[in-house]
């Protein structure tokens, strides 16, 4: 960049504008070097005009934080009907584990694998802690998302792939033949024509429980098993997919309308979905029993008062302050 | 140089003299005591909401929305003049947000080196005074605004990321699995559209 600038009294203002903003962007990037550093001295002493350019660049990247609301702004990511554009050509190529696809939009990428041009759709839905929400997406689905929560993927002319990258989600997928749709997450893909199931991320497991129709789930590297409607199957990254098992539709989907429902389930799950509605985070310190199994059933906007039950009729202790909540075993 | 106060009409002189400092240090007081009620006002008005906002784009941090709510009112402190700020509520935020890339090392150290470059000198901690950072009217604010609601969901990602949780493009690609070179051509958009906007 800075080379061809040393000379610079034919540029014109647009490309200027385009390398001021480049340089920005290259310090906002955390890729610093001594070589680059010494390349943007260059270019900025070069010409005035270089300088005014930057001014200007930087002043909207740094301006930009008045804006009122900005970060709500910037979190409304429930706009998925506007972000149709056709995108042609579409290369893909997949990361590692092959979990997430990436979408390479501009040519030069080079080497990855050319594919017949199709329309892309790109979908981000995600949700903040504490909140529930539903979204539509533009082929008549829906998907609700419990708090923290979060799914990306693309939708083409031939496949729907999504990927549930944190959180929980119940999925009602409108039927298209010609499109299966996926979901991937934690080493576990569901494939479904059109149906409704539940999906739960969890840092150890993954759980897929199907509420109506037929519904597909792999492993990486194992057999797909079909499930019907009430079968519900977990796995885990060591034994892969378990027994297919059945499961109280109540309990198991009572999220969505803001209830979290467990059956002697360990103190260490009920924490971690505490986690998706707490104002505050709730933290099990070293030596709190994880393990000691409970069954409860409470409103996400009761958190505090399950906390303080559970401190006095159990062996733990539940302190908080101003930035989390503490569970420590009861000496 | 010597000054001999022998004579009665330079010990008058003298007298006013340190009457008239007496009176401007009773201004100064008054102007002290005004800046410190002022001070309080902004901070009761306006801390809970910023910590609030901040707690939305850090989560609980690391950084600490606390922290960094408080050293944006220390830096507003700060300020010489502080009828210059047009909104105390934008300059905190925007601010705060700015402290909030400073704890990331190599944001930090790339911000501070561009600011030695712009100033020929290096005050990190007068980086948010500096009369360039005087932005934009309310009007451009207005029309960038509109820009970011026409960003794609991942523009928008994308952008709240780099620029207000201060991330890198390494951590960016951690998160989402976006290939760096992607997540710049993302923001290279956005920032085009941006200026197109503000018509600049």
């Amino acid at each position: 960049m800075s080379k061809s600038e040393s000379s610079c009294l034919a540029t014109k203002p647009d490309t200027r504008n385009i390398e001021a903003r480049a340089w920005v962007l290259s310090f906002a990037s955390g890729d610093v070097s001594p070589e680059k550093e010494r390349a943007f001295a260059d270019w900025l002493v070069a010409s005035p005009a270089n300088r005014d350019a930057f001014y200007r660049a930087r002043g909207l990247w740094d301006g930009m934080a008045e804006v009122d609301g900005i970060e709500d702004l910037l979190m409304d990511q429930n706009n998925i009907s506007a972000l149709k554009r056709p995108v042609a050509p579409t290369r893909r190529l997949m990361l590692g584990g092959g979990l997430a696809a990436v979408l390479a939009l501009a040519a030069g990428v080079g080497l990855l694998a050319h594919q017949p041009a199709a329309p892309v759709e790109s979908i981000l839905i995600a949700t903040q802690r504490g909140e529930i929400r539903t979204f539509a997406l533009s082929d008549g689905s829906e998907i609700t998302l419990g708090g923290a929560s979060r799914i990306q993927g693309d939708f083409t002319d031939q496949s729907r792939q999504l990927e549930l990258v944190a959180g929980n989600a119940y999925f009602d997928i409108a039927r298209d033949e010609n499109r299966p749709l996926t979901v991937d997450t934690g080493g576990v893909q569901v494939r479904v024509l059109g149906t409704r199931f539940d999906v739960k991320r969890r840092a150890d497991r993954v759980s897929v429980s199907v509420d109506s129709g037929h519904v597909s789930v792999r492993a990486a590297a194992g057999e797909a098993r079909d499930l019907l409607a009430g079968d519900k199957i977990v796995s885990t990254p060591v034994q892969g997919l378990g027994k297919i098992e059945k499961f109280d539709l109540q309990e198991e989907l009572s999220w969505r309308s803001g209830r979290l429902s467990f059956v002697n389930a360990p103190l260490r799950d009920i924490v971690a979905d505490m986690n998706q509605y707490s104002e505050r985070p709730v933290r099990l310190t070293a030596g709190a029993p994880g393990d000691m199994r409970l069954t409860l059933s409470f409103s996400t906007q009761q958190i505090g008062q399950v906390l303080a039950g559970l401190d006095a009729a159990y062996p733990i202790q539940v302190k908080e302050n101003d930035t989390e909540i503490l569970i420590m075993r009861d000496f | 140089m010597q000054v001999k106060l022998s004579r009665p009409e330079d010990k008058a002189k003298s007298d006013a003299l340190s009457d008239v400092s007496a009176v401007c240090v009773q201004a100064q007081d008054a102007a002290l005591l005004e800046r410190t009620r002022f001070l309080n006002h902004l901070f009761r008005d306006h801390y809970g909401e910023l910590v609030g906002r901040l707690r939305k784009v850090f989560g609980a941090g690391p950084p600490d929305p606390e922290d960094v709510a408080q050293a944006a009112f220390s830096k507003l402190a700060g300020l010489e003049n502080l009828t210059h700020i047009r909104s105390p509520r934008a300059f905190l935020f925007r601010t705060a947000i700015n402290v909030g890339l400073n704890s990331n090392d190599k944001l930090r150290r790339g911000r501070n080196f561009v600011k030695s470059q712009l100033d020929g000198n290096s005050h990190p901690d007068m980086e948010e005074i500096s009369p360039e950072t005087v932005l934009m009217g309310k009007q451009d604010l207005e029309r960038v605004a509109s820009a970011i609601r026409k960003l794609s969901p991942k523009q928008k990602e994308i952008l709240l990321r780099s620029r207000f949780k201060g991330q890198t493009y390494a951590e960016i690609k951690k998160d989402t699995g976006w290939s760096e070179a992607d997540i710049s051509r993302q923001l290279g958009k956005v920032m085009a559209l941006l200026q197109d906007e503000v018509g600049e």
